[in-house]
């Protein structure tokens, strides 16, 4: 009697800033990204959405250090729209990004990650 | 040998070459040209430059500065970043980064947070396996000679480590 009614729909979370991150990382590296990308893809979003460094955003904003959930609801936002947005333009290239070195690869994923982030800045009020 | 030891050392022109890449990352500022002579000027920071021993000691400083810089999430610093694995062209000098690291203020905290993230918040098995390079290196650091030698772990989630008694 019960039949398809016990078939259990797709498994769903809420969305949260660390999903949008893992995405935006699982990008990186399906582009052959290494641990320094991470970093670097990081550095390089946040100098272009806040004009800082992610220490200074943190002390700026009183936010706890290295807890994203911490920061101003604006600058979690800035993040998330920035990184999902960068991901699907990394999910596009997948196959397409090579180089003679990781440098050369890690660099290929930084700056379409900097054009993205110079796109998202724009859409800012800040 | 154990699988967990490092097997490729490199060679003076290669750590060279990889703590120039280190710095650049850690200098680049909207696609500003760096200039070579700010790069020689730190290096000299670090002593004799004929040494590779030098050299390493910059690479070091730099790696953990960069995880310092790039560092926006605690638990990915533990799941990416210091998640040393034999294959990773760092692995050698796990140790000097992670001492390195250990340097800043707020690096205690930082590796706190994580843990508290990757064994607390939503993360599954998969996902806190990744941290795997890192509680190895945590292992290898137990004993009189490291400060650091966290047993924070769940029993038998880690393979090839024995858990904390």
């Amino acid at each position: 009697m019960l039949g398809k009614s016990q078939e259990l729909g797709p498994q769903r979370k809420r969305v949260d800033g660390a999903t949008v991150f893992r995405r935006f990382t699982d990008s990186v590296k399906a582009n052959g990204g290494d641990e320094d990308c991470y970093s670097k893809v990081v550095i390089t979003e946040t100098n272009e959405l806040f004009g800082c460094g992610v220490r200074e955003l943190y002390k700026a904003t009183g936010g706890k250090p290295n807890r994203r959930d911490t920061l101003p609801h604006e600058a979690q936002q800035a993040y998330m729209v920035n990184e999902t947005l960068s991901a699907y333009e990394l999910e596009r290239m997948e196959g397409t990004i090579g180089g003679e070195s990781q440098k050369d690869v890690n660099e290929k994923i930084d700056a379409v990650v900097r054009e993205q982030s110079k796109q998202t800045r724009k859409w800012l009020p800040w | 040998m154990d699988s967990t030891t490092a097997s490729i050392t490199m060679k003076l022109p290669e750590v060279k070459e990889k703590v120039r890449y280190i710095w650049e990352l850690l200098n680049q500022w909207n696609g500003v040209v760096l200039l070579p002579e700010k790069f020689d000027q730190e290096m000299k920071t670090f002593g004799d430059r004929r040494y590779k021993k030098t050299w390493v000691k910059a690479l070091c400083k730099f790696k953990a500065m960069l995880a310092i810089e790039g560092c926006l999430d605690s638990w990915m610093l533990l799941t990416s970043t210091f998640d040393f694995r034999p294959e990773r062209w760092d692995y050698e000098y796990r140790h000097q980064i992670f001492d390195e690291f250990l340097m800043y203020p707020e690096a205690v905290e930082i590796i706190k947070t994580g843990l508290e993230d990757i064994f607390h918040k939503d993360f599954d098995i998969q996902q806190r396996e990744k941290a795997d390079g890192f509680f190895r290196l945590l292992e290898e650091r137990e004993g009189p000679n490291r400060a650091i030698g966290f047993t924070t772990r769940f029993a038998g989630e880690i393979s090839g480590v024995r858990t904390a008694a």
